[in-house]
């Protein structure tokens, strides 16, 4: 299976969203990011971090709110934005990093 | 976005909170087929609490978010149409009024109820802006636990203050309660003030102010002055929480709809009617007083009440 440190390096954008199954809002944007990732398929991959599993993910980026979403692209972070977001505003940044 | 769908809905409620889904359900039953837009936070603010003590019903007590998840069963189960999706942008300039929805969907409704409630209020300062998602928060419950033994500040103090400095209370080693005012403003009822004065690891500083939220990469710190005798001081922190009120969502409709200094969508007083027909508010989006669960749940079965007879009296129905 690709590790998370390989599947960033790609140079199509790649949104993560990282999340907790106790937390409230992220279970809120479950549809949301369902629908952008339908939306934007074959031009970003959507990947779900869950901070419980993968604790040294979520720390090694200093993840310290949940959800928070990040775009990476050729291995960095582009953009990142803690809490919840509207489709149309997580779609433009998409649109950006492409 | 290249999509133009248009489509024509009896009643249109936006927002999720306990206005909106007790709207719906009335509206249901009413049979003007209510379509409800969830808004970014679907379940609204009580999805962000804890435990819901007032709410009539609940014996036992109830989390928010599972009281929400209610909610929105029971307005399924009258036959709702419940969908999530952003209201972005309002044209009440005709007898139809126009609804967009997420910039892609125009939906062109004989009714609208307005209830998208408010959202939680920032200090704006930069270091608070910058530390945003890095320590600085307005939701404990979300990140409270990113911070267990650890110092953390929360500044507020109102009920949502006390109620998550109670609840950081328990995961942080102290939580430093920023008050601006003295122990006789405190703005939060007794109850919830004497609950945290009561918390051994609860420290309070009165009439303080939040100068700077300290850290370069985190939160490492934050100075605060007293404003009664401008002393300053640094207390070391790894998060903290900011709990100073809400402000109405009601951006979108400044145009249109007439709203106080606050942007609080002002309603004819006994009804939820706005100064526009058809066009209804209910819940905190139009209440600065009250802002209860069940204030909000109440003034969403006047607002269904209300477009139902409106509808009738046009003819619409």
């Amino acid at each position: 299976m690709e590790s998370f440190a390989q599947l960033i390096q790609s140079q199509q954008p790649v949104l993560v969203d990282f999340f907790a199954t106790w937390c409230g809002p992220c279970k809120a944007m479950e549809p949301v990011i369902k629908d952008v990732a339908k939306s934007v398929e074959g031009k970003v991959r959507v990947v779900k971090v869950d901070i419980d599993k993968q604790r040294q993910i979520a720390s090694q980026y200093n993840v310290s709110a949940v959800p928070t979403f990040m775009i990476f692209k050729n291995g960095n972070v582009v953009w990142r934005h803690p809490g919840m977001i509207d489709k149309s505003s997580l779609l433009n940044m998409l649109n950006q990093s492409a | 976005m290249a999509n133009n769908e248009t489509e024509r809905v009896h009643c249109l409620i936006i927002g999720s909170g306990p206005a909106g889904y007790t709207a719906a359900i009335y509206a249901a039953r009413a049979n003007i087929k209510p379509v409800l837009y969830q808004g970014i936070q679907p379940g609204g603010q009580l999805t962000i609490t804890t435990e819901v003590e007032n709410y009539p019903g609940y014996a036992d007590g109830i989390q928010g978010p599972e009281m929400m998840i209610d909610f929105e069963k029971q307005a399924k189960r009258m036959g709702a149409d419940i969908r999530y999706g952003l209201a972005t942008k309002v044209d009440f300039s005709g007898p139809v009024h126009k609804v967009w929805i997420d910039e892609e969907k125009l939906i062109e409704a004989d009714s609208v109820i307005i209830a998208t409630g408010a959202s939680a209020k920032w200090l704006n300062i930069e270091s608070e802006q910058r530390l945003n998602g890095y320590g600085v928060s307005a939701c404990a419950v979300c990140d409270g636990f990113f911070f267990r033994n650890k110092e953390v500040a929360i500044v507020g103090a109102g009920d949502t203050a006390c109620e998550e400095a109670s609840y950081l209370s328990k995961l942080a080693t102290n939580v430093h309660m920023i008050v601006r005012k003295d122990e006789n403003g405190m703005r939060a009822s007794k109850v919830m003030q004497d609950r945290v004065k009561n918390t051994p690891n609860i420290k309070i500083y009165w009439n303080s102010e939040t100068i700077e939220v300290l850290g370069e990469t985190r939160v490492e710190g934050v100075k605060i002055k007293n404003n009664k005798n401008s002393e300053e001081q640094t207390i070391p922190i790894s998060a903290f929480f900011v709990a100073i009120g809400h402000q109405p969502n009601s951006d979108i409709f400044k145009d249109w709809i007439d709203m106080d200094e606050a942007g609080y969508i002002k309603t004819v007083p006994g009804s939820t009617k706005t100064n526009i027909k058809g066009v209804f508010a209910a819940g905190d989006v139009q209440d600065k007083t009250y802002r209860q669960a069940v204030t909000a749940a109440g003034s969403g079965c006047m607002a269904a009440l209300d477009a139902e007879r409106y509808l009738g009296e046009s003819g619409l129905n």
